[in-house]
């Protein structure tokens, strides 16, 4: 699978961004299955909403969810204008 | 249990959805006070039932389980849910009827979890809550669309104003068998074929089919390679396909470990394309705008100590008033039950056994009333997922979830409520660990030990010209317990609670005006568990301890001779060389052994040693003060209290496990010994090995004597 030359993790994305979730990498199987059944999986549209203290609060399909600063760095995503479908 | 005369149910319905979804709010208003809360056998999630009446036929009864997001159980709360619901339990019969409660407002979300029920093929009406919600901010659902693409019946509903009532009763009367369409969700071609083969031979070689062959099938073809080899229950020729299904579905360029989740996502997002009308993206709202302000690294924490501050003002000050009424009331119960009895040992087991244990429970109940009305109101009004959002960092130093701030906190009234509270802890070993520390937090019958010794050792001086002694020490003791409390857990989650860190991850509902109806209903709730729980502990423990303490008697004599010469007093002795490194003697020893019914009860004992009744009130108190200052031992001539005694009896209540209730709840909530007794154990370490210290300490720096 071929990722946009703007991929980064969700925990570089600025404030305001909507960004479309790539790839999750977290080492512990059951937090990506985890992820994904909450709505964060790939093809899902975040938009970070603020961050305090490195962790994070997100929307994704009209949720608003927080999360941490690990989870963060293992959703790899790409800005959502650059996205081009599969 | 079923009243006499009550007609029995024709049918049992399952409530299900996701957290915050209003599902608890709707089985409310369609049960009111026809509920029933109970425990699930073997396990500490609440079970809680209600009849619902139909115009016609008999009662239905309605189960509401545990909120969860999808049928793959994290936590101790959604297994249940999912065991209830496939039938898997012998304490529940399986319903023949489920209702979703979904959020309008996140349907996309909802709907993963209404895609699982669909395979499951259990009848199944959807119930699309919180709509007057989603159109507030934009959102429209065709719910006529919506159950023509779902193939099953979809009510609108407003749970808070009891909108769509009528009409949910009629599609639960009139949906008795699955709609038949099934899997409506596709799987991509080559995923499906290797998906339909494997659940073939799972069927032929295991016996499992249909959605349990499914859920397996995914379970294989989704995990990891190596950890297929460790599969034990699966024979030799499923691993091999297995392998040779991750390898083809690898070449064709699958992601084997989301296409089954992101199928279901497509084929939701579909039906949104269809059901949905959303005027723009996300605008920003009140909630973010809130957000912005209470979850500021600076500004989020004052409005957290401020919330903090006005729950403990609640639970320590307005509380104060209804426990004396309590007190006073159980007092002329005392009273009139003497006066009705002749003097002699029944009347002293009614009065001073029964009579006051129940006090001693019931006395309680203002703050714990208060406690689960504010936290009640906080987790309402969306606050207090943003309170763990705020407080995950600090939990998370020392190795625990967010959540686990929530049992710490109710601790602070009582360390009962706050085990209870840990069933939300996904992390079996988090919560644990957090279940081990709660007793640390200074619960409220520890505070009458504080007052008594804190007015009568601590000067009354003022420090740097605003601060009184007095209250800089009570804030120590409290302190003590929460940095003790913090630091156990830590080294715990270091050696043997070992687990991975706990990620924060979870929804920050929208904050919404907290329904009084809602609150009131779990407040009363939260207190008739705990009475019900702790009452009958505490009743048989203070009737045991009224025995000891009263027993054997010697005619004739004082009340303070009578406890010294009691089972009590012999037991106070016999711990007396123990506790003499700490610098407690005998007097103090029996006050250790009584307060294992119920910390305070040191206060009283204390009262009877010295002839002084407590009961009456704050003058005698004093008086006990005075007492207990011009105090000296016999043998040495120099007082048995001194500040640093007085500091060094603090501190071991502080630090050891004394409540036999809370051991009792402990047991239950871990379903061993084995937790319970380690925690006495290290409890009761800590308390001797720290309050040691402070005693050699401050008979350095000159404070004994």
């Amino acid at each position: 699978m071929e990722f946009s030359d703007q991929c980064s993790t969700l925990g570089e994305v600025p404030i305001g961004c909507d960004v479309i979730v790539k790839r999750l990498r977290h080492s512990v199987p059951g937090v990506s299955t985890r992820l994904r059944e909450l709505g964060i999986c790939e093809n899902a549209t975040i938009l970070p909403l603020l961050r305090a203290n490195g962790n994070m609060i997100c929307v994704v399909n009209n949720m608003r969810i927080g999360i941490d600063e690990s989870l963060a760095r293992a959703i790899l995503v790409t800005p959502r204008l650059h996205h081009v479908s599969a | 249990m079923r009243r006499r005369g009550e007609a029995v149910p024709s049918r049992v319905v399952a409530f299900i959805g996701n957290p915050n979804s209003g599902k608890t709010t709707l089985f409310n208003a369609l049960t009111g006070l026809r509920q029933k809360v109970a425990n699930y056998p073997g396990v500490t999630v609440e079970k809680k039932e209600g009849r619902l009446l139909l115009p016609d036929g008999p009662p239905v009864l309605l189960i509401d389980l545990p909120g969860t997001y999808s049928l793959t159980a994290n936590s101790p709360d959604e297994q249940i849910a999912v065991d209830v619901l496939l039938g898997r339990t012998d304490h529940t019969p399986p319903p023949q009827l489920v209702v979703c409660v979904v959020d309008a407002c996140n349907l996309e979300r909802s709907l993963y979890l209404v895609s699982q029920l669909l395979d499951r093929g259990i009848p199944l009406v959807v119930a699309l809550n919180m709509v007057d919600a989603a159109q507030h901010a934009g959102i429209t659902v065709n719910s006529r669309i919506l159950a023509r693409e779902l193939g099953v019946p979809v009510v609108p509903t407003v749970a808070t104003k009891r909108g769509g009532i009528q009409e949910l009763k009629s599609a639960i009367a009139q949906t008795q068998t699955a709609s038949g369409r099934g899997n409506q969700w596709r799987l991509p071609e080559p995923v499906e074929r290797e998906t339909d083969e494997l659940m073939a031979l799972l069927h032929q070689h295991h016996g499992i089919d249909g959605a349990d062959a499914y859920e397996a099938a995914v379970g294989l073809l989704s995990g990891e390679s190596v950890r297929i080899d460790e599969e034990h229950r699966y024979v030799d020729e499923i691993r091999r396909h297995v392998h040779r299904d991750h390898q083809k579905l690898d070449f064709l360029g699958f992601d084997r470990r989301s296409v089954f989740v992101e199928s279901r996502y497509q084929w939701i997002r579909r039906i949104c394309r269809e059901a949905v009308q959303q005027r723009g993206s996300h605008e920003r709202n009140l909630s973010d705008r809130i957000d912005a302000f209470v979850t500021h690294p600076f500004w989020g924490m004052v409005v957290f100590m401020g919330v903090m501050a006005l729950l403990f003002q609640s639970i320590f000050t307005w509380a104060q008033a209804p426990m004396t009424w309590i007190h006073d009331g159980f007092d002329a119960l005392g009273l009139g039950v003497a006066g009705l009895i002749p003097p002699g040992d029944l009347q002293d087991l009614i009065v001073k056994g029964a009579i006051g244990g129940v006090s001693a429970v019931v006395s309680f109940l203002p703050q714990i009333l208060l406690l689960f009305f504010f936290i009640g109101i906080l987790e309402d009004s969306g606050y207090m997922a943003r309170a763990a959002f705020i407080m995950d960092r600090v939990m998370g130093k020392v190795g625990l979830h967010g959540k686990s701030f929530i049992p710490l906190l109710s601790s602070f009234a009582c360390a009962i409520p706050g085990i209870m509270a840990t069933r939300t802890i996904e992390s079996p070993k988090d919560r644990l660990a957090t279940m081990l520390v709660a007793p640390l937090m200074s619960c409220s019958a520890r505070l009458p030990v504080y007052t008594l010794l804190i007015a009568a050792f601590i000067p009354p001086v003022t420090v740097l010209g605003l601060f009184s002694l007095a209250g800089i020490t009570l804030l120590s003791m409290y302190l003590l317990g929460l940095v003790a409390a913090l630091a156990s857990a830590w080294l715990f989650k270091k050696t043997f609670l070992k687990s991975p860190p706990p990620v924060f991850l979870m929804e920050l509902p929208q904050y919404k005006i907290p329904s009084l109806k809602s609150v009131v209903l779990h407040m009363i709730e939260r207190a008739m568990a705990f009475l019900q729980r702790a009452g009958t502990i505490i009743l048989g423990a203070s009737i045991i301890l009224w025995f000891l303490a009263t027993y054997p008697k010697t005619p004739g004599t004082a009340p303070s001779e009578n406890l010294q010469h009691s089972f009590a007093g012999m037991a106070g002795r016999v711990i007396a060389p123990v506790i003499k490194p700490l610098g407690f003697d005998w007097k103090i020893g029996i006050g250790l052994v009584s307060s294992l019914l119920q910390r305070e009860v040191f206060v009283s004992t204390m009262g009877t040693i010295y002839g002084i009744n407590t009961a009456q009130g704050e003058q005698e108190r004093t008086y006990l003060g005075d007492r207990m200052r011009a105090d000296k031992d016999p043998a040495t001539g120099k007082p048995v209290f001194s500040v640093l005694t007085a500091i060094c009896i603090m501190v071991y209540y502080v630090l050891a496990m004394q409540c036999l209730s809370t051991v009792a709840v402990m047991r239950r909530e871990t379903n061993s010994w084995r937790w319970p007794l380690f925690q006495i154990g290290y409890m009761t370490a800590l308390a001797y090995l720290v309050t040691y210290a402070v005693y050699r300490g401050g008979l350095i720096l000159g404070l004994g004597g």
